[in-house]
């Protein structure tokens, strides 16, 4: 395998990791504050976590261009903090990843917190339990499998990204080139061969992490019906 | 501890080669670029990355500040208004190449460009040079009667190569560059000269490896290269 190839497998590790990272982050307490909350502005917020499921990447990818580009607001701030330029880099891929892969780790969340029965937290809570351990003694592990489900999806799916890292990353070596990327630069190329190892790979993957996941979801559901 | 110290190994190994000159070129010189890269790293110790699309796109990517040092276009409007924006450092864009446009699956362009029946794949007239130029061609009275033919719109240039080459489409009008040999010609009349420019960008003002990358490709080594793989020199 060339240099490029393996720069852009371990890019595209990286890139999933980190999002998955903020993902859970990020994802949790929206989540959580989603899954309590019945008013017409959660469902508002709950339609716009949604959204990148609906919408085509390069609707997001077009608005993520204009948002982060250097002369912006966004771009400014972020050159100020950290000295560098934010469109067509790492972070930027980063930032655009993590609003699109949103819904895949919130909605199993969501539906995993919100079967959680009301009375089990009052009682934890009648027993001295503050909030934070509340939720590391009775939601972390009531709500395991979800978080293993949330987790994966999301990083799944950011390998799987293409639309948005294109328009924001600009297929850039070492630096915004991930696997999905590389694959289209190859094809392009007429450099079938290298093309085939790349996709073949990201198909046994893809494949291997679903089929892993739904099995281990499929045994937690005989040992322990709900 | 072990994963910090592979961590940090990994950081420090990207900050020693930091003399990268990074170059956005346009897909019809996309792999002329990679032996031109090739051989500068072989007698510099500077690397270089390369990120190929559209003139157009390229073009847009770089307003919205992507990082690219130099930028070999496949037109000249698009580096000219670049320096015009102030996107680019001292010194004009300049020629580097003077593309030249074949129809592959064609044994005589006069003929078959007039023929309905077969399809034709062009690259992308708003984004791609040679979409533009193979517009023009289309456009001449003389192929008037081939005016509802199936013609599909490749991304680039080396797309449009593509289809002609999976035999998806009947003909595609190509770079010379991409052509391998084959393919018939196209009167240099039938369209503007395609001036291909090249332009050294504020990114790279200062880089020590860009200033000897410019230096190179000016060479007659270079040239030699460029005139090899099916381009016209300027003038």
């Amino acid at each position: 395998m060339s240099v490029g190839v393996l720069d852009a497998i371990w890019l595209t590790i990286k890139l999933a990791s980190i999002t998955t990272l903020f993902l859970l982050l990020l994802g949790t307490p929206l989540a959580w504050w989603l899954s309590r909350r019945r008013t017409n502005f959660s469902a508002f917020v709950e339609s716009i976590v949604a959204l990148p499921l609906i919408l085509p990447p390069t609707v997001l990818g077009f608005y993520l261009l204009i948002m982060l580009a250097p002369q912006t607001a966004v771009g400014k701030f972020w050159q100020e903090l950290t000295g560098s330029q934010l469109a067509f880099s790492f972070s930027a891929l980063v930032v655009g990843s993590v609003i699109y892969s949103l819904p895949f780790v919130v909605q199993p969340l969501q539906g995993a917190f919100s079967r959680i029965p009301h009375g089990l937290l009052q009682a934890a809570a009648t027993l001295g339990a503050p909030p934070l351990d509340q939720f590391r003694s009775v939601v972390l592990p009531m709500c395991k499998r979800s978080f293993i489900t949330a987790a994966s999806l999301g990083f799944a799916h950011t390998v799987g990204e293409f639309g948005v890292v294109l328009m924001i990353g600009g297929n850039i070596p070492g630096e915004t080139q991930v696997v999905s990327i590389a694959i289209y630069d190859q094809v392009e190329s007429l450099q079938f061969a290298n093309a085939h190892r790349l996709a073949a790979g990201l198909v046994i993957f893809s494949a291997a992490l679903l089929f892993l996941l739904y099995r281990s979801n499929r045994q937690s559901f005989w040992r322990l019906p709900e | 501890m072990r994963i910090v110290t592979l961590l940090l190994l990994l950081l420090s190994s990207s900050l020693l080669c930091a003399e990268v000159v990074h170059i956005a070129s346009a897909t019809n010189f996309k792999a002329t670029v990679e032996k031109i890269n090739a051989l500068f790293e072989a007698q510099s110790t500077h690397k270089t990355t390369l990120s190929s699309a559209s003139t157009g796109i390229l073009f847009s990517q770089i307003r919205y500040g992507a990082p690219f040092d130099v930028f070999f276009a496949a037109d000249k409007i698009s580096p000219l208004k670049l320096a015009e924006e102030g996107h680019g450092a001292a010194g004009e864009p300049f020629c580097y190449a003077l593309g030249t446009l074949v129809l592959m699956g064609s044994q005589k362009a006069e003929d078959d460009l007039n023929n309905p029946a077969l399809s034709l794949a062009i690259a992308n007239p708003n984004t791609a040079p040679y979409g533009k130029a193979a517009m023009e061609i289309l456009r001449r009275p003389e192929f008037a009667a081939a005016v509802g033919r199936k013609l599909v719109r490749a991304n680039n240039a080396i797309q449009a190569y593509q289809h002609w080459y999976s035999a998806t489409v009947d003909l595609a009008l190509v770079p010379l560059s991409l052509a391998a040999g084959k393919g018939a010609a196209i009167s240099p009349s039938w369209y503007t000269p395609l001036e291909q420019h090249v332009i050294l960008l504020k990114k790279g003002e200062g880089n020590p490896a860009v200033i000897a990358y410019m230096r190179w490709i000016r060479s007659e080594q270079v040239q030699t290269l460029i005139g090899e793989a099916g381009y016209g020199s300027c003038q």
